[in-house]
């Protein structure tokens, strides 16, 4: 009993800590080492542009901004990270966390923000078949986004971190350091109120009727 | 695998093959589940969004600069500022103190004097025991390296106060002395140090309020020119007056370039970058030059080299 005790409490997460391979530098960083710090944000920056992109839109203008304010979080997070997820997954976290703070913040400003997701016919890259299921797509996002912006906050990061991000329920919980049901039942409710609102989008109505 | 979520083949199937089994799982979900067909959509539409783009290399490359930058100078400005505070705090106290002593005992004497109708005959000190002196002789101290960083980004003001300056032979000495008496009293800010005006305005821009924000850099800027945090204020602040004001922010970065250190990088980037979009390409030449020879290894270098061998400038 006692082993089991002291080996747990040494490795909570033992995938964590021997497969990162970011895991010195992000140490290093925290400690920190300047040249590791800018090469580890070499190494995540793409990802936090791509967290960005997702949870505010390509096409707002202040996507600089505000990945780089992720940075600069994430870069004082370092010192406080344990190592408990991967340090990809922990950037992920702390990027997902200042976009939809961000997003939220100018929500209530009663900013121009979702002017972005309109439709543009010059945004057209010929991945569709038809302009209905571009519309359909970009409704979606919208409506997911809306979602992350009004959703408790702990659904909408498990939410967000699924829907949007595009990880597992698996790496979900990784992340979160939460349990796996704990997170599913999280993103049931998430979920059914997701599918209520589609249900009320007419943009949607089709994508949805198709399966009845 | 009852544990895992239906949607989860949806993730899985974007970043691995799935086998034939999971793909048959996979396929029979999508004609059965609305949910996982809105999920399909909506991932796909967020991975066409947030694909890499043309600049993406450039744009983090400033991030990253960016942010290695802020870490320096944030790091050792808690540790290592008090103590200079505490000392130029404790030196101006005390030429203060020998000032207003010794302006007591001259006035004092010059009372003295004219009380005693022997002196007086001697002498006339009347006309120079008067206040003005402890103004002359506070304003020299921050005076010549201050206002010559701030080159003419400052908005030439109407002198406020007919300070009495002392006699100079060069007018326009007398000219700065005059507006740097004027400026250091009427500056709000006497309570608050560098540090903490600094980290209001890093508050005030992340939170959206630039114009605000502007101001306290520029107070920054202004007031406290030798602080570790003058220089990233600029730097900030140049930055948010580039859409609004390209012609200030151009004055800014130049002044940042003209300063050296850590920033110069920084500062004849933006430059460069300014003096293309008001135009003026004799001086984005220049700068891009300057950035290739001087940071070779700077992460703008590359771009620089590209745009210079495009002929951008």
């Amino acid at each position: 009993m006692l082993r089991v005790v002291r080996l747990t409490s040494e490795r909570p997460f033992p995938r964590a800590t021997v497969e990162d391979e970011l895991l010195p530098l992000a140490q290093a960083a925290g400690d920190g080492d300047v040249a590791a710090l800018r090469t580890l944000l070499t190494c995540v920056g793409p990802q936090i542009l791509r967290v960005v992109r997702r949870v505010v839109g390509a096409q707002h203008p202040e996507v600089e901004d505000i990945a780089q304010e992720c940075a600069v979080e994430f870069a004082n997070a370092l010192s406080r990270f344990r190592g408990e997820s991967s340090v990809s997954h922990f950037c992920s976290r702390v990027a997902l966390g200042v976009a939809m703070n961000k997003r939220r913040r100018h929500r209530a400003q009663k900013r121009a923000w979702d002017r972005a997701e309109a439709v543009e016919a010059d945004d057209a890259d010929g991945h569709y078949v038809q302009p209905d299921q571009h519309a359909a797509a970009r409704a979606s996002v919208a409506l997911a986004r809306t979602l992350c912006d009004e959703l408790p906050p702990a659904q909408a990061e498990v939410l967000a971190l699924h829907c949007v991000l595009g990880y597992t329920m698996i790496e979900v919980a990784a992340i979160c350091g939460a349990p796996l049901e704990t997170m599913r039942s999280r993103l049931r409710a998430a979920k059914s109120v997701l599918m209520a609102r589609a249900r009320a989008e007419p943009r949607l109505s089709e994508l949805l009727e198709d399966l009845r | 695998m009852s544990s895992a979520e239906p949607t989860d083949l949806l993730c899985r199937a974007r970043r691995e093959a799935l086998s034939a089994d999971e793909q048959r799982r996979l396929d029979e979900l999508l004609a059965t589940s609305a949910e996982a067909r809105l999920v399909r959509g909506m991932l796909t539409e967020l991975d066409r969004e947030s694909r890499v783009r043309a600049g993406d290399d450039l744009l983090l490359a400033r991030i990253s600069a960016h942010v290695v930058a802020e870490r320096r100078f944030s790091r050792p400005v808690r540790r290592r500022s008090r103590a200079p505070l505490v000392l130029i705090a404790a030196a101006l106290l005390l030429v203060v103190s020998v000032a207003s002593a010794w302006i007591l005992t001259t006035s004092s004497r010059a009372r003295s004097a004219l009380g005693t109708p022997a002196s007086a005959g001697a002498k006339s000190p009347a006309p120079r025991a008067k206040a003005p002196p402890s103004r002359v002789l506070l304003a020299p101290p921050p005076a010549p390296t201050t206002t010559e960083d701030i080159p003419q980004e400052e908005p030439v003001e109407a002198p406020v106060e007919a300070a009495p300056a002392a006699p100079s032979a060069d007018p326009s000495a007398g000219q700065a002395a005059q507006t740097r008496v004027r400026r250091t009293p009427a500056s709000p800010s006497v309570g608050k140090s560098p540090v903490e005006l600094f980290a209001e305005a890093n508050r005030l821009r992340r939170e959206g309020h630039a114009r605000e924000a502007m101001d306290l850099y520029e107070r920054v800027v202004r007031e406290s020119p030798a602080a570790r945090e003058a220089a990233p204020a600029r730097l900030a602040l140049a930055k948010l007056l580039r859409t609004s004001d390209p012609q200030r922010a151009l004055l800014q970065f130049r002044a940042l370039a003209a300063q050296g250190g850590a920033l110069r990088a920084e500062g004849l980037w933006g430059v460069a970058e300014t003096s293309m979009q008001l135009g003026s390409t004799a001086l984005e030449a220049q700068a891009l030059s300057n950035l290739v020879s001087e940071f070779p290894n700077s992460p703008y270098a590359d771009a620089a080299r590209s745009r210079i061998a495009n002929g951008s400038p």
